[in-house]
Protein backbone atom coordinates (compact mmCIF):
# COMPACT_ATOMS: atom_id res chain seq x y z
CA UNK A 1 0.00 0.00 0.00
CA UNK A 2 1.76 3.35 -0.99
CA UNK A 3 1.21 6.40 0.92
CA UNK A 4 -0.68 8.23 -1.53
CA UNK A 5 -3.28 5.72 -0.86
CA UNK A 6 -3.30 5.70 3.13
CA UNK A 7 -3.10 9.93 2.95
CA UNK A 8 -6.79 10.16 2.94
CA UNK A 9 -6.68 9.35 6.71
CA UNK A 10 -4.16 12.04 7.77
CA UNK A 11 -6.27 14.41 8.37
CA UNK A 12 -8.53 12.29 11.19
CA UNK A 13 -4.77 11.89 12.83
CA UNK A 14 -3.97 15.71 12.56
CA UNK A 15 -6.96 16.63 14.15
CA UNK A 16 -6.53 13.88 16.95
CA UNK A 17 -2.96 15.26 17.11
CA UNK A 18 -4.06 18.99 17.81
CA UNK A 19 -6.64 18.00 20.36
CA UNK A 20 -4.19 16.18 22.15
CA UNK A 21 -2.48 18.99 22.09
CA UNK A 22 -4.26 21.49 23.31
CA UNK A 23 -5.98 19.58 25.87
CA UNK A 24 -2.13 19.28 27.16
CA UNK A 25 -1.21 22.86 27.33
CA UNK A 26 -4.91 24.55 27.92
CA UNK A 27 -3.00 23.93 31.66
CA UNK A 28 -0.06 26.16 30.45
CA UNK A 29 -2.02 29.76 28.59
CA UNK A 30 1.64 30.89 28.32
CA UNK A 31 2.16 28.57 25.48
CA UNK A 32 -0.97 29.08 23.46
CA UNK A 33 1.12 30.79 20.62
CA UNK A 34 3.29 27.60 20.34
CA UNK A 35 -0.06 25.39 20.00
CA UNK A 36 -1.54 27.90 17.58
CA UNK A 37 1.23 27.85 15.47
CA UNK A 38 1.10 23.83 15.52
CA UNK A 39 -2.63 23.75 15.13
CA UNK A 40 -2.79 26.10 12.10
CA UNK A 41 -0.06 23.61 10.59
CA UNK A 42 -1.97 20.68 10.92
CA UNK A 43 -5.34 22.34 9.97
CA UNK A 44 -3.41 23.17 6.92
CA UNK A 45 -1.84 19.83 6.46
CA UNK A 46 -4.75 18.09 6.35
CA UNK A 47 -6.48 20.09 3.65
CA UNK A 48 -3.51 19.44 1.72
CA UNK A 49 -3.38 15.65 2.30
CA UNK A 50 -7.32 16.16 1.10
CA UNK A 51 -6.35 17.44 -1.86
CA UNK A 52 -3.37 15.16 -2.48
CA UNK A 53 -5.47 12.53 -2.52
CA UNK A 54 -8.12 13.96 -4.48
CA UNK A 55 -5.75 14.07 -7.22
CA UNK A 56 -4.57 10.50 -7.22
CA UNK A 57 -7.94 9.62 -6.71
CA UNK A 58 -8.63 6.57 -9.44
CA UNK A 59 -12.20 4.79 -10.18
CA UNK A 60 -11.29 2.28 -7.50
CA UNK A 61 -11.98 3.91 -3.83
CA UNK A 62 -9.16 4.19 -1.22
CA UNK A 63 -9.56 1.51 1.12
CA UNK A 64 -7.40 2.05 4.79
CA UNK A 65 -7.73 -1.06 7.09
CA UNK A 66 -7.60 -0.29 10.43
CA UNK A 67 -5.13 -1.97 12.22
CA UNK A 68 -4.59 -4.39 9.26
CA UNK A 69 -7.83 -6.29 9.34
CA UNK A 70 -9.59 -6.75 6.41
CA UNK A 71 -13.26 -5.80 5.24
CA UNK A 72 -15.81 -7.58 7.01
CA UNK A 73 -14.03 -8.19 10.29
CA UNK A 74 -11.90 -5.36 10.96
CA UNK A 75 -13.17 -1.42 10.91
CA UNK A 76 -12.54 0.16 7.39
CA UNK A 77 -12.01 3.72 6.05
CA UNK A 78 -13.39 3.93 3.07
CA UNK A 79 -12.22 7.02 0.49
CA UNK A 80 -14.47 7.28 -2.66
CA UNK A 81 -15.08 10.84 -4.63
CA UNK A 82 -18.32 11.16 -2.26
CA UNK A 83 -16.55 11.01 1.04
CA UNK A 84 -13.48 12.70 -0.18
CA UNK A 85 -15.42 15.72 -1.64
CA UNK A 86 -16.71 16.08 1.38
CA UNK A 87 -13.70 15.53 3.89
CA UNK A 88 -12.33 18.64 1.32
CA UNK A 89 -15.43 20.82 2.36
CA UNK A 90 -14.89 20.13 6.07
CA UNK A 91 -11.31 20.89 5.95
CA UNK A 92 -11.71 24.37 4.11
CA UNK A 93 -14.63 24.95 6.57
CA UNK A 94 -12.55 24.36 9.49
CA UNK A 95 -9.79 26.64 8.36
CA UNK A 96 -11.63 29.44 7.56
CA UNK A 97 -13.87 29.05 11.78
CA UNK A 98 -10.59 28.02 13.24
CA UNK A 99 -8.97 31.88 11.29
CA UNK A 100 -12.05 33.73 11.82
CA UNK A 101 -12.81 32.85 16.10
CA UNK A 102 -11.95 29.82 17.37
CA UNK A 103 -8.13 30.78 17.25
CA UNK A 104 -9.20 33.13 20.13
CA UNK A 105 -10.83 31.48 22.52
CA UNK A 106 -9.58 29.37 25.39
CA UNK A 107 -7.44 26.40 25.01
CA UNK A 108 -9.80 24.17 26.11
CA UNK A 109 -12.35 25.21 23.43
CA UNK A 110 -9.95 24.72 21.09
CA UNK A 111 -9.47 21.06 22.08
CA UNK A 112 -12.95 20.72 22.22
CA UNK A 113 -12.92 21.97 18.54
CA UNK A 114 -10.32 19.70 17.43
CA UNK A 115 -11.93 16.77 19.26
CA UNK A 116 -15.27 17.60 16.97
CA UNK A 117 -13.18 18.12 13.71
CA UNK A 118 -11.51 14.36 14.52
CA UNK A 119 -15.32 12.83 15.05
CA UNK A 120 -16.81 14.44 12.00
CA UNK A 121 -13.90 13.33 10.22
CA UNK A 122 -14.13 9.83 11.33
CA UNK A 123 -18.10 10.12 10.50
CA UNK A 124 -17.80 10.67 7.19
CA UNK A 125 -14.40 8.09 6.53
CA UNK A 126 -16.04 5.28 8.22
CA UNK A 127 -17.68 1.93 6.60
CA UNK A 128 -18.45 0.58 9.84
CA UNK A 129 -21.83 1.41 11.54
CA UNK A 130 -20.86 1.03 15.04
CA UNK A 131 -17.75 3.05 14.65
CA UNK A 132 -19.82 5.61 13.36
CA UNK A 133 -22.12 5.75 16.46
CA UNK A 134 -18.97 5.82 18.31
CA UNK A 135 -17.65 9.04 16.85
CA UNK A 136 -21.17 9.81 16.66
CA UNK A 137 -21.17 10.21 20.44
CA UNK A 138 -17.55 11.75 20.41
CA UNK A 139 -19.16 14.34 18.64
CA UNK A 140 -22.24 14.93 20.36
CA UNK A 141 -20.03 15.69 23.99
CA UNK A 142 -17.40 17.92 22.14
CA UNK A 143 -20.61 19.97 21.05
CA UNK A 144 -21.99 20.10 24.81
CA UNK A 145 -18.26 21.27 25.60
CA UNK A 146 -18.19 23.78 22.89
CA UNK A 147 -22.40 25.32 23.36
CA UNK A 148 -21.68 25.30 27.21
CA UNK A 149 -20.80 28.95 28.19
CA UNK A 150 -19.74 29.72 31.67
CA UNK A 151 -20.57 32.92 31.46
CA UNK A 152 -24.04 32.50 30.47
CA UNK A 153 -25.62 29.83 32.78
CA UNK A 154 -28.57 30.05 31.09
CA UNK A 155 -26.98 27.99 28.00
CA UNK A 156 -26.27 25.12 30.44
CA UNK A 157 -30.06 24.53 30.39
CA UNK A 158 -30.44 24.58 26.91
CA UNK A 159 -27.27 22.11 26.37
CA UNK A 160 -28.70 19.80 28.97
CA UNK A 161 -32.07 19.71 26.53
CA UNK A 162 -29.88 19.36 23.42
CA UNK A 163 -27.74 16.46 25.05
CA UNK A 164 -31.02 14.48 26.53
CA UNK A 165 -32.54 14.60 23.48
CA UNK A 166 -29.49 13.80 21.37
CA UNK A 167 -28.92 10.80 23.41
CA UNK A 168 -32.16 9.94 22.71
CA UNK A 169 -31.19 9.94 19.15
CA UNK A 170 -28.22 8.49 19.59
CA UNK A 171 -29.50 5.46 21.62
CA UNK A 172 -32.53 5.26 18.42
CA UNK A 173 -29.84 4.67 16.19
CA UNK A 174 -28.30 2.06 18.16
CA UNK A 175 -31.63 -0.05 18.75
CA UNK A 176 -31.89 0.10 15.10
CA UNK A 177 -28.67 -1.31 14.68
CA UNK A 178 -28.68 -4.40 16.95
CA UNK A 179 -32.00 -4.88 14.71
CA UNK A 180 -30.11 -4.72 11.91
CA UNK A 181 -27.48 -6.54 13.16
CA UNK A 182 -29.65 -9.21 14.62
CA UNK A 183 -30.37 -10.33 11.07
CA UNK A 184 -27.80 -9.54 8.75
CA UNK A 185 -24.59 -10.56 10.82
CA UNK A 186 -22.94 -7.19 9.76
CA UNK A 187 -22.02 -4.27 10.57
CA UNK A 188 -19.79 -3.50 7.79
CA UNK A 189 -21.89 -0.95 5.44
CA UNK A 190 -20.44 -2.25 1.98
CA UNK A 191 -21.48 -6.26 3.38
CA UNK A 192 -25.11 -4.93 4.60
CA UNK A 193 -25.77 -3.51 1.37
CA UNK A 194 -25.84 -7.03 -0.21
CA UNK A 195 -27.30 -8.66 2.97
CA UNK A 196 -29.57 -6.17 4.17
CA UNK A 197 -33.81 -7.40 2.96
CA UNK A 198 -35.79 -4.07 2.62
CA UNK A 199 -38.85 -6.78 2.96
CA UNK A 200 -37.61 -8.33 5.92
CA UNK A 201 -39.66 -7.43 8.99
CA UNK A 202 -36.06 -7.23 11.02
CA UNK A 203 -34.52 -5.36 8.86
CA UNK A 204 -37.44 -3.25 8.08
CA UNK A 205 -37.70 -2.01 12.36
CA UNK A 206 -34.17 -1.83 12.22
CA UNK A 207 -34.05 0.98 9.34
CA UNK A 208 -37.06 2.67 10.84
CA UNK A 209 -35.56 3.44 14.22
CA UNK A 210 -31.96 4.77 12.86
CA UNK A 211 -33.89 6.85 10.34
CA UNK A 212 -36.09 8.05 13.73
CA UNK A 213 -32.52 8.87 15.39
CA UNK A 214 -31.24 11.06 12.34
CA UNK A 215 -34.72 12.83 11.65
CA UNK A 216 -34.34 13.99 15.49
CA UNK A 217 -30.21 14.63 14.67
CA UNK A 218 -31.28 16.42 11.57
CA UNK A 219 -34.24 18.35 13.30
CA UNK A 220 -36.91 17.83 11.07
CA UNK A 221 -40.03 19.85 11.97
CA UNK A 222 -42.01 18.70 14.66
CA UNK A 223 -38.63 17.59 16.27
CA UNK A 224 -36.51 20.77 15.59
CA UNK A 225 -37.66 22.39 19.47
CA UNK A 226 -34.39 21.56 21.27
CA UNK A 227 -31.87 22.72 17.85
CA UNK A 228 -33.27 26.45 17.94
CA UNK A 229 -32.95 26.75 21.62
CA UNK A 230 -29.40 25.39 21.96
CA UNK A 231 -28.45 27.90 18.58
CA UNK A 232 -29.76 30.79 20.21
CA UNK A 233 -28.23 30.50 23.34
CA UNK A 234 -24.86 29.90 22.53
CA UNK A 235 -22.42 32.24 20.62
CA UNK A 236 -22.79 32.87 17.18
CA UNK A 237 -19.03 31.63 16.04
CA UNK A 238 -19.28 28.23 17.59
CA UNK A 239 -23.21 27.90 15.88
CA UNK A 240 -21.38 28.95 12.84
CA UNK A 241 -19.63 25.69 12.74
CA UNK A 242 -22.15 23.33 14.32
CA UNK A 243 -24.77 25.03 11.87
CA UNK A 244 -23.08 24.75 9.07
CA UNK A 245 -21.23 21.55 9.44
CA UNK A 246 -22.04 19.00 11.64
CA UNK A 247 -25.89 18.65 10.92
CA UNK A 248 -24.58 18.32 7.19
CA UNK A 249 -22.07 15.41 8.59
CA UNK A 250 -25.82 13.70 9.80
CA UNK A 251 -27.30 14.22 6.37
CA UNK A 252 -24.16 12.33 4.73
CA UNK A 253 -24.84 9.94 6.68
CA UNK A 254 -28.25 9.41 5.86
CA UNK A 255 -27.34 9.53 2.19
CA UNK A 256 -24.79 7.02 2.92
CA UNK A 257 -27.42 4.70 4.08
CA UNK A 258 -30.48 5.30 1.90
CA UNK A 259 -28.11 5.57 -1.12
CA UNK A 260 -25.89 3.04 -0.53
CA UNK A 261 -26.45 0.70 1.52
CA UNK A 262 -29.87 0.71 0.91
CA UNK A 263 -29.00 0.86 -2.35
CA UNK A 264 -31.02 3.73 -4.22
CA UNK A 265 -34.61 3.21 -5.99
CA UNK A 266 -35.14 -0.26 -4.52
CA UNK A 267 -35.73 0.76 -0.95
CA UNK A 268 -38.87 3.00 -1.61
CA UNK A 269 -40.35 1.89 1.32
CA UNK A 270 -42.80 3.63 4.27
CA UNK A 271 -39.46 4.60 6.10
CA UNK A 272 -38.19 6.62 2.95
CA UNK A 273 -41.79 7.97 2.76
CA UNK A 274 -42.35 8.91 6.53
CA UNK A 275 -38.53 11.49 5.70
CA UNK A 276 -40.76 12.64 2.77
CA UNK A 277 -43.60 13.62 4.05
CA UNK A 278 -41.63 15.19 7.45
CA UNK A 279 -38.80 16.95 5.16
CA UNK A 280 -42.23 18.44 2.99
CA UNK A 281 -43.76 19.68 5.93
CA UNK A 282 -40.60 21.76 7.39
CA UNK A 283 -39.65 22.98 4.28
CA UNK A 284 -43.08 24.44 4.79
CA UNK A 285 -43.52 25.93 8.13
CA UNK A 286 -39.62 26.44 9.36
CA UNK A 287 -39.46 29.41 6.95
CA UNK A 288 -42.62 30.60 8.14
CA UNK A 289 -41.41 30.64 12.00
CA UNK A 290 -38.60 31.79 11.10
CA UNK A 291 -39.80 35.07 9.97
CA UNK A 292 -41.69 35.65 13.38
CA UNK A 293 -38.13 35.75 15.08
CA UNK A 294 -36.57 38.66 16.25
CA UNK A 295 -33.11 37.08 17.22
CA UNK A 296 -30.49 36.40 14.51
CA UNK A 297 -29.15 33.78 15.55
CA UNK A 298 -32.88 31.56 16.33
CA UNK A 299 -34.03 32.98 12.75
CA UNK A 300 -30.98 31.30 11.09
CA UNK A 301 -31.94 28.10 13.51
CA UNK A 302 -35.02 28.31 11.31
CA UNK A 303 -33.95 28.97 8.20
CA UNK A 304 -31.48 25.66 8.47
CA UNK A 305 -34.18 23.55 9.40
CA UNK A 306 -36.09 24.21 6.62
CA UNK A 307 -32.38 24.16 4.05
CA UNK A 308 -31.97 20.67 5.28
CA UNK A 309 -34.97 19.63 4.92
CA UNK A 310 -34.58 19.40 1.15
CA UNK A 311 -31.68 16.92 1.89
CA UNK A 312 -34.55 15.23 3.63
CA UNK A 313 -37.04 15.21 0.71
CA UNK A 314 -33.77 14.16 -2.00
CA UNK A 315 -33.38 11.12 0.09
CA UNK A 316 -37.04 10.50 0.38
CA UNK A 317 -36.90 10.42 -3.39
CA UNK A 318 -34.42 8.25 -4.19
CA UNK A 319 -33.41 8.89 -7.50
CA UNK A 320 -30.06 9.50 -9.58
CA UNK A 321 -31.47 13.52 -9.46
CA UNK A 322 -31.98 13.82 -5.63
CA UNK A 323 -28.92 12.39 -4.71
CA UNK A 324 -26.91 15.20 -6.59
CA UNK A 325 -29.29 17.68 -5.44
CA UNK A 326 -28.89 16.52 -1.93
CA UNK A 327 -24.79 16.67 -1.77
CA UNK A 328 -25.26 19.91 -3.20
CA UNK A 329 -27.57 21.55 -1.38
CA UNK A 330 -24.69 20.26 1.46
CA UNK A 331 -22.42 22.31 -0.62
CA UNK A 332 -24.43 25.20 -1.10
CA UNK A 333 -26.20 25.58 2.28
CA UNK A 334 -23.02 24.50 4.87
CA UNK A 335 -20.93 27.44 3.00
CA UNK A 336 -24.14 30.43 2.92
CA UNK A 337 -25.05 29.40 6.63
CA UNK A 338 -21.72 29.68 7.94
CA UNK A 339 -21.06 32.92 6.70
CA UNK A 340 -24.38 34.10 7.93
CA UNK A 341 -23.76 32.88 11.35
CA UNK A 342 -20.28 35.04 11.69
CA UNK A 343 -21.80 37.78 9.99
CA UNK A 344 -24.11 37.63 12.91
CA UNK A 345 -21.22 36.92 15.27
CA UNK A 346 -19.77 40.65 13.83
CA UNK A 347 -22.82 42.54 14.52
CA UNK A 348 -23.03 41.25 17.51
CA UNK A 349 -19.26 42.37 18.56
CA UNK A 350 -20.35 45.47 17.43
CA UNK A 351 -23.71 46.46 18.76
CA UNK A 352 -23.76 44.14 22.16
CA UNK A 353 -27.07 42.15 21.39
CA UNK A 354 -28.18 39.31 18.57
CA UNK A 355 -31.51 41.64 17.64
CA UNK A 356 -32.07 41.66 14.40
CA UNK A 357 -33.09 44.98 13.83
CA UNK A 358 -29.34 45.45 14.41
CA UNK A 359 -29.02 44.49 11.28
CA UNK A 360 -30.13 47.74 9.83
CA UNK A 361 -26.31 48.74 10.26
CA UNK A 362 -24.82 46.70 7.84
CA UNK A 363 -25.08 49.30 4.91
CA UNK A 364 -23.65 51.87 6.32
CA UNK A 365 -21.08 49.00 7.86
CA UNK A 366 -19.66 48.00 5.15
CA UNK A 367 -21.24 47.77 1.15
CA UNK A 368 -19.72 44.11 0.62
CA UNK A 369 -20.88 42.37 3.73
CA UNK A 370 -24.24 43.60 2.83
CA UNK A 371 -23.85 42.24 -1.02
CA UNK A 372 -22.62 38.64 1.06
CA UNK A 373 -25.81 38.54 3.21
CA UNK A 374 -28.45 39.21 -0.38
CA UNK A 375 -26.23 36.67 -1.94
CA UNK A 376 -26.86 33.76 0.84
CA UNK A 377 -30.14 34.75 1.01
CA UNK A 378 -31.25 34.95 -2.53
CA UNK A 379 -29.40 31.70 -2.80
CA UNK A 380 -31.67 30.46 -0.25
CA UNK A 381 -34.46 31.09 -1.95
CA UNK A 382 -33.11 29.38 -5.19
CA UNK A 383 -33.22 32.69 -7.59
CA UNK A 384 -31.69 31.21 -10.72
CA UNK A 385 -27.97 31.94 -11.43
CA UNK A 386 -27.22 30.91 -7.49
CA UNK A 387 -26.31 27.24 -6.33
CA UNK A 388 -29.71 27.07 -4.24
CA UNK A 389 -31.74 27.19 -8.04
CA UNK A 390 -30.60 24.27 -9.05
CA UNK A 391 -30.92 22.15 -6.08
CA UNK A 392 -34.28 23.01 -6.66
CA UNK A 393 -34.51 22.56 -10.16
CA UNK A 394 -33.23 18.88 -9.37
CA UNK A 395 -35.59 18.24 -6.88
CA UNK A 396 -38.49 19.56 -9.37
CA UNK A 397 -37.41 17.22 -12.57
CA UNK A 398 -37.02 13.93 -9.61
CA UNK A 399 -40.13 14.63 -8.21
CA UNK A 400 -42.33 15.01 -12.08
CA UNK A 401 -39.83 11.79 -12.82
CA UNK A 402 -41.47 10.03 -10.04
CA UNK A 403 -44.82 12.19 -10.14
CA UNK A 404 -44.93 13.17 -7.03
CA UNK A 405 -46.66 15.97 -6.41
CA UNK A 406 -46.86 17.13 -3.72
CA UNK A 407 -43.03 17.22 -3.75
CA UNK A 408 -43.48 20.31 -5.94
CA UNK A 409 -46.37 21.71 -4.04
CA UNK A 410 -44.16 21.64 -1.23
CA UNK A 411 -41.26 23.10 -2.48
CA UNK A 412 -43.19 25.93 -4.19
CA UNK A 413 -45.19 26.64 -0.81
CA UNK A 414 -41.79 26.81 0.45
CA UNK A 415 -39.87 29.00 -1.69
CA UNK A 416 -43.32 31.22 -0.85
CA UNK A 417 -42.39 31.10 3.15
CA UNK A 418 -38.57 31.31 2.52
CA UNK A 419 -39.32 35.26 0.62
CA UNK A 420 -40.92 36.14 4.15
CA UNK A 421 -37.91 35.73 6.55
CA UNK A 422 -35.61 36.64 3.13
CA UNK A 423 -37.50 40.35 2.75
CA UNK A 424 -37.76 40.60 6.72
CA UNK A 425 -33.93 40.75 6.47
CA UNK A 426 -33.63 42.68 3.55
CA UNK A 427 -36.32 45.14 4.92
CA UNK A 428 -34.28 45.89 7.50
CA UNK A 429 -31.36 47.19 5.80
CA UNK A 430 -33.76 49.77 4.34
CA UNK A 431 -34.93 50.46 8.15
CA UNK A 432 -33.72 54.41 9.33
CA UNK A 433 -29.92 54.23 10.89
CA UNK A 434 -29.08 56.12 13.95
CA UNK A 435 -25.55 56.17 13.69
CA UNK A 436 -24.20 58.28 16.12
CA UNK A 437 -26.03 55.72 18.41
CA UNK A 438 -24.04 52.76 16.75
CA UNK A 439 -20.81 54.60 16.72
CA UNK A 440 -20.99 54.99 20.45
CA UNK A 441 -21.38 51.26 21.22
CA UNK A 442 -18.69 49.63 18.23
CA UNK A 443 -15.61 49.97 19.98
CA UNK A 444 -14.34 46.29 18.50
CA UNK A 445 -13.10 46.78 14.60
CA UNK A 446 -14.12 44.39 12.27
CA UNK A 447 -11.00 42.10 11.71
CA UNK A 448 -9.17 42.02 8.34
CA UNK A 449 -8.59 38.22 9.00
CA UNK A 450 -12.51 38.28 9.83
CA UNK A 451 -12.90 39.95 6.09
CA UNK A 452 -10.77 37.70 4.35
CA UNK A 453 -12.86 34.95 5.85
CA UNK A 454 -16.25 36.52 5.11
CA UNK A 455 -15.01 37.28 1.04
CA UNK A 456 -13.62 33.42 0.82
CA UNK A 457 -16.60 31.88 1.13
CA UNK A 458 -18.43 34.14 -0.83
CA UNK A 459 -15.99 33.15 -3.31
CA UNK A 460 -16.68 29.29 -2.50
CA UNK A 461 -20.21 30.19 -2.90
CA UNK A 462 -19.78 31.67 -6.48
CA UNK A 463 -17.72 29.23 -7.34
CA UNK A 464 -20.54 26.43 -6.64
CA UNK A 465 -22.31 28.37 -9.59
CA UNK A 466 -19.61 27.58 -12.08
CA UNK A 467 -19.16 23.86 -10.63
CA UNK A 468 -22.80 23.17 -11.70
CA UNK A 469 -22.51 21.67 -14.97
CA UNK A 470 -19.23 19.44 -14.12
CA UNK A 471 -21.33 18.21 -10.39
CA UNK A 472 -23.28 15.57 -12.33
CA UNK A 473 -20.77 14.28 -13.86
CA UNK A 474 -18.21 14.33 -10.58
CA UNK A 475 -20.63 13.04 -8.16
CA UNK A 476 -20.59 9.21 -7.37
CA UNK A 477 -21.96 7.10 -4.73
CA UNK A 478 -20.32 3.79 -4.10
CA UNK A 479 -23.27 0.99 -4.66
CA UNK A 480 -26.16 3.23 -5.94
CA UNK A 481 -28.25 1.56 -8.31
CA UNK A 482 -30.58 3.81 -9.67
CA UNK B 1 -32.02 8.42 29.17
CA UNK B 2 -30.06 5.61 31.38
CA UNK B 3 -33.07 3.21 31.45
CA UNK B 4 -33.10 3.36 27.63
CA UNK B 5 -29.23 2.73 27.15
CA UNK B 6 -29.02 -0.06 30.05
CA UNK B 7 -32.35 -1.54 27.63
CA UNK B 8 -30.32 -1.19 24.28
CA UNK B 9 -27.29 -2.99 26.42
CA UNK B 10 -28.52 -5.73 27.52
CA UNK B 11 -30.83 -6.34 23.53
CA UNK B 12 -27.44 -6.60 22.24
CA UNK B 13 -26.28 -9.15 25.01
CA UNK B 14 -29.61 -11.43 24.05
CA UNK B 15 -28.48 -11.60 20.75
CA UNK B 16 -25.28 -12.97 21.61
CA UNK B 17 -26.61 -15.93 23.48
CA UNK B 18 -26.75 -19.31 21.53
CA UNK B 19 -28.58 -22.66 23.21
CA UNK B 20 -25.93 -24.28 25.20
CA UNK B 21 -23.46 -21.83 24.03
CA UNK B 22 -19.92 -21.29 26.56
CA UNK B 23 -17.69 -18.48 26.84
CA UNK B 24 -15.51 -17.85 23.56
CA UNK B 25 -12.63 -19.51 24.71
CA UNK B 26 -10.26 -21.84 22.81
CA UNK B 27 -11.18 -24.96 23.76
CA UNK B 28 -11.46 -28.16 21.44
CA UNK B 29 -13.69 -30.12 23.20
CA UNK B 30 -16.93 -27.80 22.37
CA UNK B 31 -17.91 -26.04 18.93
CA UNK B 32 -20.92 -23.91 20.41
CA UNK B 33 -19.77 -19.93 21.63
CA UNK B 34 -21.48 -17.07 22.40
CA UNK B 35 -21.09 -14.60 20.08
CA UNK B 36 -18.16 -12.06 21.36
CA UNK B 37 -18.98 -9.32 19.46
CA UNK B 38 -21.72 -7.19 20.82
CA UNK B 39 -20.06 -7.97 24.28
CA UNK B 40 -17.14 -6.36 23.10
CA UNK B 41 -19.58 -3.39 21.27
CA UNK B 42 -21.48 -3.19 24.55
CA UNK B 43 -18.39 -2.66 26.54
CA UNK B 44 -17.54 0.42 24.30
CA UNK B 45 -21.12 1.78 24.67
CA UNK B 46 -21.39 1.21 27.99
CA UNK B 47 -18.02 3.99 28.44
CA UNK B 48 -19.84 6.44 25.95
CA UNK B 49 -23.22 6.19 28.05
CA UNK B 50 -21.19 6.90 31.76
CA UNK B 51 -19.54 9.52 30.03
CA UNK B 52 -22.65 11.65 28.32
CA UNK B 53 -24.17 10.83 31.79
CA UNK B 54 -21.07 12.55 33.66
CA UNK B 55 -21.87 15.35 31.45
CA UNK B 56 -25.44 15.35 31.80
CA UNK B 57 -25.10 15.50 35.95
CA UNK B 58 -22.25 18.14 35.63
CA UNK B 59 -24.50 20.48 33.87
CA UNK B 60 -27.55 19.59 36.15
CA UNK B 61 -25.44 21.22 38.88
CA UNK B 62 -24.66 23.91 36.86
CA UNK B 63 -28.70 24.79 36.34
CA UNK B 64 -29.52 24.04 39.80
CA UNK B 65 -26.56 26.58 41.21
CA UNK B 66 -27.63 29.20 38.87
CA UNK B 67 -31.18 28.81 39.08
CA UNK B 68 -32.32 27.17 42.22
CA UNK B 69 -34.51 24.68 40.76
CA UNK B 70 -34.45 21.55 38.65
CA UNK B 71 -38.13 21.70 37.47
CA UNK B 72 -39.01 22.79 33.71
CA UNK B 73 -41.04 25.21 34.48
CA UNK B 74 -39.88 27.15 36.91
CA UNK B 75 -36.61 27.19 35.09
CA UNK B 76 -38.23 28.70 31.76
CA UNK B 77 -40.11 30.81 33.90
CA UNK B 78 -36.59 32.13 35.50
CA UNK B 79 -35.16 32.87 32.31
CA UNK B 80 -37.91 34.56 30.80
CA UNK B 81 -37.84 36.91 33.72
CA UNK B 82 -33.99 37.60 33.22
CA UNK B 83 -34.12 38.06 29.63
CA UNK B 84 -36.94 40.37 30.41
CA UNK B 85 -34.43 42.29 32.88
CA UNK B 86 -32.04 42.83 30.68
CA UNK B 87 -33.59 43.96 27.87
CA UNK B 88 -35.18 46.71 29.93
CA UNK B 89 -31.43 47.20 31.72
CA UNK B 90 -30.40 47.77 27.74
CA UNK B 91 -33.33 50.50 27.11
CA UNK B 92 -32.26 52.30 30.86
CA UNK B 93 -28.38 52.46 29.04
Amino acid sequence: MSLYQQLFVAPLFFSFLSACICAWFSFRPSKKKYTQAVSTFFLFASLLATIGSLIHLSPEPLVYEYGGWPSPWGIVFFGDVFSLSFIFLLSVLAIISWVFAFVHVSLLKQSMFFFLLFALYGMILTQDLFNFYVFLEICSIAIYGLLFDRKHPASAWFTFRYLSINTVAASFYLMGLAFVYSSCGSLNMADLSTLIDTHNLTDKIGIFLISLGFCIKIALWPLHDWLTGAYGSSESHTTAFIAGIVTKVFCIFLIRFFFSVLGGAEYASSTANLILIFSCLSVIIAPYLASKQSDARVLLAYSSISQIAYIGIAVGEGSMLAFHAACFQIFHHAIGKTALFFLASVIHKKTGTYEISNWRYWPSTSKWMTGVIVLCLLSFLGIPPLPGFFVKYWLFQSALQSSHFFVIVSITLGSISTLLYVFFIIEQFFEKQDLNDFASTSETKFRISQKICIASLSILMLFLIGAYPYFESWMKIEGFRP
Amino acid sequence: MNILQVGIIFLFISLAYRKGGLAPIENHETYIYTNPLPHALMLTAIVVSVATTGIALSLVTVIHKHFGSLDEDQILERYTSDTLQKNKDMEIE
